[in-house]
């Protein structure tokens, strides 16, 4: 069986932002990451060529560069929080690298060496991490330290150090080739610059619009929620003056009632019966995810004491359907507002009930697994056909077999446990098969903090 | 033969509740508003008082349970102290206020509550058990 978590694509009911702090914190750290390769790199790239293939290396200052890249990687690595999303760090770990590299260009042959393409790296992770003008001027930096190393080295001011086997010993010397060196090194840094920030400045801007994208969906979901609220509010109470009206009509308070007419009371009954739970849900829907309740509200809720008070209520329907009712429920308490646990219970436990055909089974599991509170709730019916598992948690949506045995549904109750399990930061999924059964998990987590 | 006075602004809802009520022998008076239904309480003197919390202002049956209650010693209602009070809540847990009689019992003074759709075998026996206290 597959397992069905619930998803929520556009983030409508999530109420957080995109997490543009956290993604760059995640960028940040996954450079860090790759640097431990970088210093990998540094030694394994020195000591081979120079202890396998005799290249003719300063492997004691190289391995000091790596050592230095090491510590520092050692150090950024310790850090946490807002500081690693900060410019300047970025700046200061830029940097750190290019002195790094700029060593060992300077061991390896200054302007000859082929380390020298290395500071591409550099170029697109600053693009990635900085606005446009600052990877510019990074690129510029590079520029200006590659070239004072290859002018110092060319007039002898620092010693230069070839690595014979790869150059003429005199080609550092030389004008043309520093200035030819040079201009393909500056045209390859820009360019690499301008096309790495034209590719991140896009993702940004995108980024930017997906965060206002989803500021206007969410409030149009909440003008919508508001707008529900309201005419279900209004349609409530005339729905319940018919509905009591009715019933002392049917219950005879207003003369015998003739058999055929008894008929159609009935009938209307039941429409109009139909009609109120549909209000209900709707309250319940809209107002769920519209209105919190307030602190004073919330309570110790026992999860064992509450699945018993809705199963009591349900007594009936289960001896009528003569299901076997399995519960396997431990002593655990949730901070919770009592009333809305009991919606999802009544919701999860009063549909597996009504998809399952007699003489199946119905069980609960309710449980403390670790750090959460786990509810279970597994039927042996219908099951939800493949098609409609991605939907089954939206508003009004019911599956075809679900509307053949049970005509009258609103379609609404997955919809309001998700987004009251949603409340408690909990998560709800499901595993069914077709003609055996289907079992919801919902999970809340315990927080600490809430139990004091 | 008691009499019940039903304090409701919506007029089918008094009659639903009036037509099982006179069956079973009560006697039914009828306010629309609770300053209606303070002036009837003096007139009719009834047994019980069955009062909808949500009128014209959705605290206004608050309002006429607590001047009943009022421990004030000049209280005109001072002799309608202990008459009982069954409250109609057809509010779910959505109203503005967010009421229920799981949380809010101790802070109201009634007696009892009865949802809105009204069941007449539920009403009648809340009111037999209310009027045998």
């Amino acid at each position: 069986m597959e397992k069905h978590l619930e998803k929520d694509p556009v983030g409508a009911y999530g109420h957080t932002p995109l997490p543009l702090e956290k993604e760059l914190e995640g960028r940040v750290r996954w450079f860090i990451r790759l640097r431990w390769l970088a210093v990998l790199g540094i030694f394994t790239f020195s000591w081979i060529p120079a202890r396998v293939f005799g290249i003719s290396l300063p492997l004691f200052q190289i391995s000091c560069v790596g050592l230095g890249v090491l510590f520092l990687n050692i150090f950024y690595s310790f850090l946490r929080g807002p500081v690693l999303t900060k410019e300047w760090f970025a700046h200061l770990q830029v940097g750190g690298d290019w002195l790094g590299l700029i060593f060992i260009v300077h061991y390896t042959g200054g302007i000859e060496s082929p380390v020298l393409y290395y500071f591409i790296f550099h170029i697109i992770i600053s693009a990635v991490l900085l606005p446009r003008r600052a990877c510019f001027l990074d690129a510029t930096l590079a520029l200006i330290m590659i070239a004072c190393l290859a002018l110092l080295e060319a007039v002898g001011v620092i010693p230069h150090m070839p690595v014979k086997e790869f150059f003429p010993w005199y080609l550092y010397r030389h004008p043309w080739f520093i200035l030819g060196e040079l201009f393909f090194l500056a045209t390859t840094f820009y360019g690499a610059a301008y096309l790495a920030t034209s590719v991140t400045q896009l993702l940004k801007k995108r980024e930017a619009e997906l965060i206002v994208a989803h500021e206007r969906l969410h409030k149009l979901d909440r003008a919508k929620d508001e707008f529900v609220l309201r005419v279900t509010h209004e349609l409530r109470a005339p729905l319940s003056a018919i509905e009591s009206l009715l019933r002392t009509v049917e219950e005879g308070y207003a003369g015998q009632v003739p058999e055929a007419l008894s008929d159609i009371l009935g009938r209307i009954m039941r429409r109009t019966g139909f009609l109120l739970q549909l209000v209900n849900d709707l309250l319940d829907f809209a107002s769920g995810k519209l209105e919190r309740p307030k602190k004073e509200e919330y309570e110790e809720v026992n999860m064992e004491e509450s699945i018993k008070n809705i199963l009591s209520l349900m007594h009936s329907k289960i001896e009528g359907k003569r299901l076997k009712l399995s519960v396997d429920s431990e002593h655990v308490t949730l901070r919770a507002v009592p009333t809305e646990i009991d919606l999802i219970l009544t919701n999860l436990i009063d549909n597996a009930i009504k998809y399952t055909p007699e003489g199946g089974s119905v069980g609960i599991i309710n449980k403390r697994v670790g750090r959460q509170v786990m509810l279970e709730v597994r039927d042996t019916g219908l099951g939800i056909p493949e098609e409609a598992k991605p939907r089954i948690f939206e508003e009004f949506y019911r599956a075809e077999n679900a509307k053949t045995l049970e005509k009258e549904g609103t379609g609404l109750g997955l919809a309001i446990v998700r987004s009251l399990v949603r409340h408690y930061e909990g998560e709800i999924s499901f595993r069914s098969e077709l003609n055996k059964g289907t079992v919801f998990t919902v999970r809340f987590p315990i927080k600490d903090d809430s139990r004091t | 033969m008691a009499k019940i006075l039903i304090v409701d602004d919506d007029p089918d809802i008094v009659e639903a509740m009036r037509m099982p009520l006179e069956a079973n022998h009560y006697q039914v008076v009828s306010a629309s508003s609770a300053k209606e239904g303070l002036q009837k309480v003096l007139k009719e003197r009834p047994d019980l008082v069955i009062l909808d919390v949500m009128m014209e202002t959705t605290t206004e049956g608050f309002h006429f349970a607590y001047k009943l209650r009022s421990e004030a010693p000049d209280s005109p209602y001072k002799d309608f102290r202990k008459l009982p009070i069954l409250m109609i809540t057809a509010i779910h847990r959505t109203t503005p206020f967010r009421f229920s009689p799981r949380t809010d019992e101790g802070f109201l003074p009634v007696e009892g509550f009865i949802e809105k759709p009204i069941e007449p075998r539920v009403l009648l026996e809340k009111v037999s058990h209310l009027l045998k206290k």
